[in-house]
């Protein structure tokens, strides 16, 4: 789609766009302004309703139509109906007219129909307004580097339809537009990175930025059934990276918790309601050697909850940590976010509720007879210990044949008995939910964590990838006064939990490509394409105030101000562009006293060979004279000839020619006759 | 070599060519100066003829509009001409009761103000006037003359009985003087073999309209104006000031008049951008008449102004 809109494009403007002078603008540059709208649309086609697309799409091919039949646009009555029904079908869509994404609905729209009622020049030029600020737009829903890139590519389009909108001679070629457009966007590019940098940020998250309904995004949700992880397994997206402050744990600690689920009804895990008391369960250690210092940069989730270690104790003000000890935010996570946590690892907790204690022993009635006498068989065994039931437990997956497996064979309403004394193939999901039934069985509180575990160091830049492949459940059992972590995926493989879920011996057809492939250069490769990625991240979409605050301190402005921001964007902004023009006037002026120097060289050794130019005599008259008075071999006249040229285009001329100035002096410089 | 940045404005110069070729079917041998009377026209300036009666100013003016399609009125200047003879008049309606406005002669596209020296000085200021300012002030109502608006003004020498010569301010405000002189042999045998002018005038076809004249007209104006051009303009303006040849320099507008007509001249020859050549070219046209040589100068009688000044100025 976007390569058949640049098509049309490129053979729209390569054509003059300005039939005449009297500002009536022809075929050329309608089909170009139609495509522009598309060209700026394209990247939300996929966050945009259906109803509106098939709006946009209809509305183009009638302008389209109306364009290529020369047709003349549609009365001032049928303009009123179709933009009344435009605005209905935007309200009937969203529920309202103003707000952000109907708000660029309404601006894309607008801009197509604007296109059914030019008439003039000046009307194309609102078109390519729009268009600037449609494109701008783009970046309310993603900021990745392709966007960035795409964006930039369709801004210097526009400024070549500018150019071609303001030649209204038409004297210039597409290739001289379009190399004219990118050199000025080469020469904004200084400005775009001061104001970058410098342009004030406000503490928080920009502009209450939030992800749309419609978008969704591979990761974790906020239940588990059997299955639930097969499709994230196969998904080498980023959860998220990691960079750490202070000595990496191993790699068999390293459980980022994310969600704790603790009701079952006999299929799914659910979340239980939020607990009456906000203070988290944490008692941590005043020793401050087992602490882990980590920065989180985690991709959307569209989830109200973070990820973290055990557990975590200190973090930025506008996080909270619940009773669950899960980190939470109060906005869903629509964009990438950064935050920086400490997290204890020896802490333990203070106590349990006995509505909790209730809430974690829960379990469905009239399920699963098997495993019930098969927990009170074990327990009695365990001379009613707790901590030799687990052990028992652990025990029992590891000498029986269970598997592990990404193809669990199907269970049936009784899925406990099933999967424990029948089938015994299973993935973590699986050996989470059957262990806490077991646990919740004999009366133990315990729970089901969901999030990740493991992740892959990028040698490059010494920092943590977690992938929606590293995704992962287990148990946490409350013994001894404290939730003990317990994952009965490692009685079961060992190598899951240590060494990655790459080596844990499952079905490598069934994991991403990249964590399985032999290929160093392929590894690398993916390595250094994170590494840009994640500066990308750290860099551009993170740079927030702290950020901006630090990097000024580090430039020796210690606690800048707002104003102090602004005067010094005004500083630098004025600079930059002095700058700028100051090398541009540079390069033109040396090109032009270059193209004189040299043809006064010329003119010297023209008059060795005795003939003298008056100090009155212009290029066309000296030529002429040349070639009339001086005998030459065709060679040298065809030199003389091109130098009289190359000086009249040069010094006469007004473009910048490097090329052709080169071969100037060249010439001037061999010349001989 | 690089072509694209150097390639020519085909059809408009293949335009004015046709054009230059039309005009001088009827007016023979004088090429230059049917170049010269176009690239006035181009450079949206007035021009004044002088030259003895006969030599075919009017014949050439008539061949101008009739080429470029344009409306033509002419106005015969005499000594009893009055400003509303020329400007329109109001006349009372009695069936209306009231004033009604009919336009003079002026209102129209392309004027040929004939012997336009044997009016009253009051007549020719009201003509002048209207030329500058492309709009007539009749009884206190402004009235926006037709777009475009081109004057070929003719003069007969001003030794000839019965004349009031232009002063200087008024001179200044035609573009360009045009001599036309008498026709060589060839071409005098030519115009004695030949049929009438008029019916040829008649036969002729218009080679554009007036939105084709229009843009023609911006084309020209939007021409490349190197610095080094200007450069050469303003040593130009600086030596008609400093020398002793002349009673005073060019004036501003002068200087104005040789860029446009520059500009238009080398938009003719078919070039994207002024050459110092075209200046050359333009000078005596543009020059001469506002350059009133002094007398004690010492320079010689077959010398123009625009000579000394071609010759004294130097290219860089």
């Amino acid at each position: 789609m976007p390569n058949c809109i640049s098509a049309t494009l490129i053979y729209a403007i390569n054509k003059n766009i300005v039939s005449s002078l009297d500002n009536k603008p022809n075929k050329n540059i309608l089909y170009s302004l139609l495509a522009c709208v598309h060209l700026t649309t394209f990247p939300l086609y996929s966050a945009t309703p259906i109803p509106i697309i098939l709006l946009l799409l209809t509305l183009s091919i009638w302008q389209a139509f109306i364009i290529y039949n020369g047709k003349k646009n549609p009365g001032k009555l049928v303009l009123l109906i179709v933009i009344s029904a435009t605005l209905l079908t935007i309200f009937y869509t969203y529920g309202f007219l103003f707000g952000r994404q109907p708000g660029i609905t309404l601006v894309i729209l607008m801009s197509i129909l604007k296109l059914f009622e030019t008439k003039n020049l000046r009307d194309c030029y609102i078109i390519i307004y729009s268009a600037f600020f449609i494109i701008a737009s783009n970046f309310f829903h993603s900021q990745t580097v392709w966007l960035t890139i795409y964006v930039f590519i369709v801004v210097v389009i526009l400024t070549t339809i500018l150019i071609a909108l303001s030649d209204k001679l038409g004297t210039l070629s597409f290739k001289t537009r379009f190399k004219m457009s990118t050199r000025y966007f080469v020469y904004a590019a200084p400005l775009m990175v001061v104001l970058f940098i410098l342009f004030p940020r406000i503490p928080g998250p920009l502009w209450g930025l939030q992800k749309d309904v419609f978008s969704s995004q591979t990761g974790l949700s906020e239940e588990m059934s059997p299955g639930s992880f097969n499709r994230l397994i196969s998904s080498s997206s980023i959860a998220f990276r990691v960079k750490f402050d202070s000595v990496i744990p191993e790699h068999s600690q390293l459980y980022w918790r994310g969600i704790v689920l603790s009701l079952y009804n006999g299929t799914t895990w659910h979340r239980a309601d939020a607990p009456k008391t906000t203070v988290p369960n944490i008692n941590f250690t005043e020793d401050h050697t087992d602490f882990i210092k980590y920065t989180i940069t985690l991709e959307p989730t569209n989830l109200k909850w973070l990820l973290s270690l055990e557990f975590p104790i200190d973090h930025e003000s506008q996080y909270k940590v619940n009773r669950e000890a899960m980190l939470t935010t109060k906005k869903a996570v629509g964009n990438v976010i950064s935050y920086s946590i400490t997290s204890d690892t020896r802490s333990t907790n203070i106590a349990l509720f006995e509505q909790e204690s209730y809430k974690n022993r829960l379990l469905p009635v009239n399920l699963n007879p098997e495993t019930l006498n098969f927990a009170k068989k074990l327990f009695i065994q365990s001379k009613l210990n707790d901590q030799q039931y687990i052990n028992n437990v652990l025990q029992y997956y590891r000498v029986n044949e269970f598997y592990y497996t990404l193809d669990p064979d199907l269970l049936g309403n009784n899925a406990m008995d099933d999967f424990l004394f029948k089938t015994r193939r299973g993935f973590c999901e699986h050996y989470a939910s059957s262990f806490v039934y077991l646990m919740r069985a004999v009366g133990i509180p315990s729970r089901v964590v969901i999030g990740y575990q493991g992740g892959t160091i990028n040698p490059l830049d010494d920092y943590m990838i977690v992938r929606q492949s590293d995704a992962h459940a287990w148990a946490e059992v409350w013994i001894n006064d404290v939730w003990q972590r317990v994952d009965p995926t490692a009685a079961v493989s060992p190598d899951r939990i240590e060494k990655g879920i790459s080596n844990s011996g499952l079905d490598i057809n069934k994991l991403p490509l990249l964590l399985v492939t032999n290929s160093t250069l392929l590894k690398n490769t993916a390595f250094l394409y994170d590494s840009f990625q994640n500066s990308w991240n750290q860099w551009v979409i993170n740079f927030d105030h702290k950020k901006q605050t630090n990097l000024l301190k580090n430039l020796g402005f210690k606690d800048a101000t707002y104003s102090d921001l602004i005067l010094l964007l005004i500083i630098s902004f004025s600079i930059t562009g002095l700058i700028v023009s100051w090398f541009l006037l540079k390069q033109y002026t040396i090109e032009k006293d270059n193209t004189q120097h040299y043809y006064n060289i010329f003119c010297k050794k023209l008059k060795r060979y005795g003939i003298h130019r008056n100090f009155y005599e212009g290029p066309n008259d000296f030529e002429a004279r040349v070639l009339n008075e001086l005998l030459l071999t065709p060679q040298a006249r065809n030199d003389v000839t091109f130098v009289f040229k190359a000086y009249r285009t040069l010094h006469y001329g007004n473009q910048i020619n490097t090329k052709l100035t080169n071969l100037y002096i060249k010439k001037i410089k061999s010349l001989k006759l | 070599m690089d072509t694209t940045n150097i390639h020519k404005l085909d059809s408009t110069s293949a335009l004015l060519n046709t054009a230059i070729q039309q005009i001088s079917q009827v007016i023979l041998g004088k090429n230059q100066q049917i170049k010269l009377a176009l690239t006035c026209l181009i450079a949206k300036g007035h021009c004044l003829i002088e030259d003895q009666p006969g030599v075919g100013k009017t014949t050439l003016a008539h061949t101008i509009a009739q080429v470029m399609g344009l409306e033509f009125h002419r106005i015969q200047f005499t000594s009893d001409l009055l400003p509303a003879d020329v400007l329109g008049v109001s006349v009372f309606n009695r069936e209306q009761s009231k004033f009604e406005f009919h336009p003079g002669p002026i209102f129209s596209q392309f004027i040929l103000a004939d012997e336009i020296n044997r009016a009253t000085p009051k007549t020719q200021s009201a003509l002048l006037e209207a030329m500058e300012e492309h709009q007539v002030t009749v009884e206190g109502e402004t009235r926006e003359l037709p777009s475009p608006f081109f004057v070929i003004a003719t003069q007969n020498p001003l030794h000839q009985i019965g004349t009031y010569p232009l002063p200087e301010s008024q001179l200044d405000r035609f573009l360009m003087r045009i001599d036309l002189g008498y026709p060589d042999e060839e071409a005098e045998r030519q115009l004695l073999e030949g049929d009438d002018r008029r019916t040829i005038i008649k036969s002729l076809n218009p080679v554009c309209d007036k939105a084709q004249l229009f843009q023609l007209q911006q084309q020209a104006a939007s021409l490349h104006v190197s610095p080094a051009i200007l450069d050469y303009v303003q040593e130009i303006l600086n030596y008609t000031r400093q020398t002793n040849a002349f009673e005073f320099g060019l004036s501003p507008r002068g200087g104005l008049a040789m860029i446009n007509a520059a500009k238009a001249y080398a938009f003719i020859e078919g070039e994207k951008y002024v050459l110092p050549e075209h200046v050359q070219t333009i000078l005596p046209a543009v020059a001469n008449h506002r350059l009133p040589v002094h007398l004690e100068s010492g320079l010689k009688q077959t010398t123009s102004a625009a000579e000394l000044i071609i010759e004294s100025t130097s290219i860089s």
